[in-house]
């Protein structure tokens, strides 16, 4: 994911909580989100992979798209 | 007695003292005051001393002794992580929010130690809310052993303070390592209980499914008669556990002969410096010379503790300080609100994921727990980090706190009870921590191989050079 648009995505999640930060922040805040995106996909294929069908929590895959 | 003697003694020697007359409470309480106002402005374990409060108790148990009371703390000088509400004393959670709050009201566990006659030195430093990193306002708190080091996180001002024999004992909070790791790094034993076996009432949260409250202490002994004098259902906590365990501290002398211990093999690997496994490796050695048996154990999901806690201590810890992050972002230090404000982008099925993810965990330990009276692996794979050394990486490999965490925070997630205790010093005089973890409500397991390891090892009194 390119850092424009972790940094969109995270602005956008904090906005969702009502939490506004600054555009230096947000790039900021991208780059350690997403030093856990990749635990975060591991942790779904294992605890979620066997009682959903794993496209559909695969993050890496195209699926994990809209 | 020297007058570090005095301030070094233990709680069980010192309540023996008492009973026979031999010390006061109110000497005990100023040998602790001295040593404060003497050493603290170097460690900066405490945020607020109660010089004249504390003498004035200490007073005051010390005629309820000569009236005949014989509370199990009577007159015993201990101190409280300065996120346990005491009533009319400032309780600021480390952090610039609650810098000037003063509870109306006392939390549980200060209520059970002030009734088991304990008397109050002051409130210690700790990492914000409990977070793991330190507020401005206060500072890290100096580890005992070397000055240019951290004591640990988030409970170091307990740890240094007990290190120190600036407190005969003292109480932490847990949520993903911040009683074990401090002590540790400061020499001394330290238990995280069983899930729900001591309130969290008037305690500050930060993660309310990981957080526990324990002691900190230089024994087993007096880790127990802490942990006995606070354990117990509380109905204003809603996770607390209506069953009654055993007192802990009566089945210490038992010897620990054919107990069987599983060794974490992967727990002697992630991370772990060459000085902290030889060290480690040598306390397992020790425990099979008292006579327990020790072989390696595996477990599957011990790679994945920091990927698990983490979305789950940050969307607590958010959902908890949401309306402070939102009115007041700049009283937080820049690591804590940085860390809370990822707390708002932690997906709901990634914290579900976290959370069904452990539960199999939970499983797992059980069924080791069935083969082995308690699992063994280093506390921390390094010994005390430097100061400042606490910020987010935007690698884990070099995050500090995330390594630590993958070896603490399985039994936050467990729930198991688990304790730290000093195994031996590296080369350059750094103490090292062996962890075990026991069976639910079995904290009396864990105490009893502490005890029996303290009494066999070869420099249990060794004491930090200040």
């Amino acid at each position: 994911m390119s850092n424009d648009r972790a940094t969109d995505d995270i602005t956008a999640l904090l906005h969702v909580a009502g939490l506004t930060v600054s555009d230096d922040e947000a790039r900021q805040l991208a780059l350690f989100h997403e030093r856990f995106a990749g635990d975060r996909a591991r942790l779904r294929q294992i605890a979620l992979g066997e009682t959903e069908p794993s496209v559909t929590f695969a993050p890496e895959s195209e699926h994990d798209e809209p | 007695m020297s007058a570090s003697d005095l301030a070094y003694l233990s709680i069980a020697r010192a309540l023996a003292l008492l009973d026979a007359g031999e010390v006061s409470s109110e000497e005990l309480t100023s040998s602790q005051l001295d040593r404060i106002a003497t050493l603290d402005e170097r460690l900066n374990a405490y945020i607020t001393v109660l010089d004249d409060r504390a003498l004035a108790d200490a007073r005051l148990s010390d005629q309820r002794r000569r009236d005949g009371d014989r509370s199990p703390l009577l007159g015993i000088p201990i101190a409280l992580k300065d996120l346990f509400a005491t009533q009319g004393i400032r309780t600021t959670a480390g952090s610039a929010i609650l810098a000037d709050h003063v509870p109306d009201h006392d939390a549980t566990v200060t209520r059970r130690l002030s009734d088991a006659g304990a008397v109050l030195l002051g409130k210690t430093n700790m990492m914000e809310f409990a977070y793991g990193y330190p507020h401005e306002n206060y500072g890290e708190t100096r580890n005992p052993w070397e000055l240019s080091r951290t004591a640990g996180g988030s409970s170091g001002g307990s740890a240094a303070a007990v290190a120190a024999g600036m407190a005969y004992g003292a109480l932490g909070s847990d949520t993903g390592g911040s009683i074990r790791s401090p002590a540790a790094y400061c020499g001394i034993v330290g238990l995280k209980p069983t899930y729900g076996r001591v309130s969290r009432h008037g305690v500050v949260p930060l993660a309310w499914s990981l957080d526990h409250v324990g002691p900190l202490a230089r024994t087993a002994r007096d880790a127990a008669l802490l942990f006995d004098a606070i354990a117990g259902h509380d109905p204003l906590d809603p996770a607390s556990s209506p069953r009654a365990g055993t007192p802990s501290a009566s089945g210490l002398d038992r010897p620990v002969d054919g107990l069987r211990i599983g060794l974490v093999e992967f727990l002697f690997e992630r991370h772990v410096q060459p000085s902290v496994r030889v060290a480690a490796l040598d306390g397992v050695a020790l425990l099979e010379r008292l006579g327990a048996v020790v072989e390696p154990v595996t477990l599957e999901h011990a790679g994945l503790v920091s990927a698990t806690i983490m979305p789950i201590v940050q969307a607590e810890a958010t959902s908890y300080h949401r309306q402070s992050l939102r009115e007041h972002p700049e009283l937080f230090s820049a690591a804590t609100r940085e860390n809370l404000r990822l707390g708002a982008a932690v997906l709901a099925i990634d914290y579900l994921a976290a959370q069904r993810l452990r539960r199999r965990m939970t499983d797992e330990v059980n069924a080791a727990l069935t083969r082995f009276d308690a699992l063994v692996f280093p506390t921390q794979p390094i010994v005390a980090p430097v100061l400042d050394a606490y910020q987010i990486a935007e690698s884990a490999d070099e995050d500090i706190l995330d390594i630590e965490i993958g070896h603490t925070g399985y039994a936050n997630l467990t729930g198991h009870p688990a304790l730290s205790m000093r195994c031996g010093f590296t080369e350059d005089g750094l103490p090292v921590g062996l962890q075990l973890t026991g069976r639910i409500l079995d904290e009396g397991t864990l105490l009893r191989i502490a005890h029996q390891f303290g009494q066999a090892s070869e420099a249990p009194s060794r004491r930090p050079d200040l």
